[in-house]
């Protein structure tokens, strides 16, 4: 099986954002199911990106940096609940596109599972009988 | 020194803040008077708490493992941290989702 990377699931994040927004407002002819789903799958992309860069940086050099530690993680999360907290209050949003936009880091996921499984890398290994 | 004086000075900022979050409670708990309100309040609040009560036993038992794993062998660092950053990603997911419906029961119910 094909080895999932990172860089491969923000890929479909992004494309799940675009396809996904471009789906809403082609389906329900509205913009503010389009503004919901592209508010929520966004905020979702950037916290994966932002959770990515944080880790890396955690764990690829010498040491431990304890800025990425104390100061930028619990930003992350802060901003995070705020952004989410405010799109709700003053946002004019459907509640149903807004949950499916948070739902991409999952679906994205998920396809990118599949896309392993069923890469020519697999099947091949898989008719050779490893 | 410099570090106790940096962690009063935060300790003095989140009291300060906690004081106008108690004076906005206050406001907040006359507008509450219908026992339906009290609940969906009640509600919001447990449902957050149990969320992010599992959600930080998730990541930490997560991390914790993941730390484990690379101090043992330090060279699978890479292949470690990977399954780890989509494993707290999808936990920190759910944490939202409860946050999502928390404030959608204050804020819109």
């Amino acid at each position: 099986m094909k080895e999932t990377t990172i860089s491969d699931i923000e890929r479909v994040n992004l494309i799940i954002l675009l396809a996904g927004s471009a789906l809403s407002v082609l389906i329900m002819r509205e913009f503010k199911y389009f503004f919901s789903f592209a508010v929520g799958s966004a905020i979702m992309t950037l916290n994966f990106r932002f959770l990515k860069n944080i880790i890396m940086g955690l764990t690829s050099g010498s040491g431990v940096r304890k800025w990425d530690l104390i100061i930028k993680l619990p930003l992350k999360f802060i901003i995070l609940a705020g952004l989410v907290a405010a799109v709700i209050m003053f946002g004019d949003i459907n509640v149903v596109f807004f949950l499916l936009g948070l739902s991409t880091v999952f679906i994205s996921i998920l396809v990118n599972q599949i896309i392993c499984m069923v890469s020519p890398a697999a099947k091949r290994r898989q008719k050779d009988g490893a | 020194m410099k570090k106790i004086l940096v962690v009063v000075m935060l300790l003095g900022v989140f009291v300060g803040l906690s004081f106008g979050v108690a004076l906005a409670a206050e406001g907040a708990a006359a507008v509450l008077d219908s026992p339906v309100k009290q609940m969906v309040a009640l509600a919001a609040g447990l449902g957050i708490a149990i969320a992010a009560f599992g959600g930080a036993i998730g990541q930490g038992m997560g991390i914790a493992s993941a730390l484990n794993g690379i101090a043992r062998n330090p060279g699978a660092s890479g292949k470690i941290v990977t399954p780890m950053i989509i494993g707290l990603a999808m936990v920190e997911s759910l944490v939202i989702y409860s946050l999502v419906v928390s404030l959608l029961l204050l804020f819109k119910l």
